[in-house]
């Protein structure tokens, strides 16, 4: 048993996260670090790319630049169709898994 | 893009930040400081050190992108070992196969330097565990110098003989292809179920 039970949890959902965040809208970097870490769920924006990079390997998740009105042009990223169908999967799994894990550690059981 | 207008404090950050992530994979250097530097672009040196210091530590982002690499890599235990572990199933199986007969044979085709090659192939693969190649790497020298050493003390010419075939050959090389046989059989099977988790989840992020 590991002690940071935590980051094990993480590991295994992190990347579906990301892909959930970018399937609403695509977003660039920065803006996807700072929605993961403020939920606890990566340490910094060191912790996203390599997992952007991966998405983007499996070929789940894609970049383009964008002009902004006000800013400057910057990388955003969205979710490919493979990686919609990656995300589907993943949500008919996570509810039964989620729910599954509940009934075994709820308070109720010693 | 770093511009003449670019306040000092940005420089200096980005430019550490550049150097601490050295090694890390290109995509993912490029990536981070593309997307530190998109967010500090136009901002007075104020608001960039305010940003920056909500970021945090280069060495820490640095820390956290190389943690996040390896864990996505596996049990891979570097860039350049990862590189010489095979990602196709069909070619893991080549990879067992050939990492399997060198542990097995490799030091009795050329000596040492075979099994040697078998070693280095077996600690480059994620498909095998830290204890199994620690096993691998230690059970058949210490088989040897164990058989040596009990042929040798206090032996006579001939028994002095029997140790050097027993202890430096035949002890070890029986300990390697047992050692061999047996990690053949688990890297084999781990490639299937890796198949079959592919198949499940076709492009599933590790």
């Amino acid at each position: 048993m590991t002690a940071d039970v935590g980051a094990q949890l993480r590991k295994g959902v992190v990347e579906y996260c990301v892909l959930g965040l970018l399937a609403s809208e695509p977003t660039y970097g920065w803006q996807l670090s700072e929605a993961l870490v403020s939920r606890g769920l990566i340490a910094s924006i060191g912790t996203l790319y390599p997992i952007l990079s991966r998405l983007r390997t499996q070929g789940l998740v894609s970049s383009f630049d964008r002009q902004s009105d006000a800013g400057p042009s910057r990388r955003y990223y969205r979710v490919t169709e493979t990686g919609h169908c990656q995300l589907t999967i993943f949500r008919e799994q996570w509810g039964p898994f989620a729910r599954t894990v509940n009934e075994l550690v709820g308070e109720g059981i010693p | 893009m770093i511009k003449a207008s670019t306040p000092q404090v940005v420089c200096r950050y980005l430019g550490e930040l550049n150097r601490t992530l050295a090694g890390l994979a290109d995509d993912v250097r490029q990536g981070i400081v593309a997307g530190v530097a998109e967010e500090l672009e136009g901002l007075d040196a104020a608001a960039a050190a305010s940003r920056i210091e909500s970021l945090g530590d280069p060495a820490f982002i640095a820390a956290e992108a190389r943690a996040e690499a390896r864990a996505g890599a596996g049990a891979a235990p570097s860039p350049s070992a990862a590189n010489l572990a095979p990602s196709r199933a069909s070619e893991e199986r080549w990879y067992v196969v050939v990492t399997a007969l060198l542990l097995e044979f490799g030091g009795l085709l050329v000596p040492l330097a075979g099994w040697v090659a078998g070693i280095m192939l077996l600690w480059a693969s994620a498909l095998w565990t830290r204890g199994e190649k620690l096993v691998a790497t230690i059970v058949p020298p210490a088989v040897g110098v164990v058989l040596f050493s009990g042929f040798a003390i206090g032996g006579s010419g001939v028994a002095w003989w029997h140790a050097l075939v027993l202890g430096a050959i035949a002890g070890p090389a029986l300990a390697s292809i047992v050692i061999g046989i047996i990690l053949s059989r688990r890297g084999w099977f781990r490639v299937g179920e890796a198949g079959r988790g592919r198949g499940a989840l076709k492009t599933a992020p590790r």
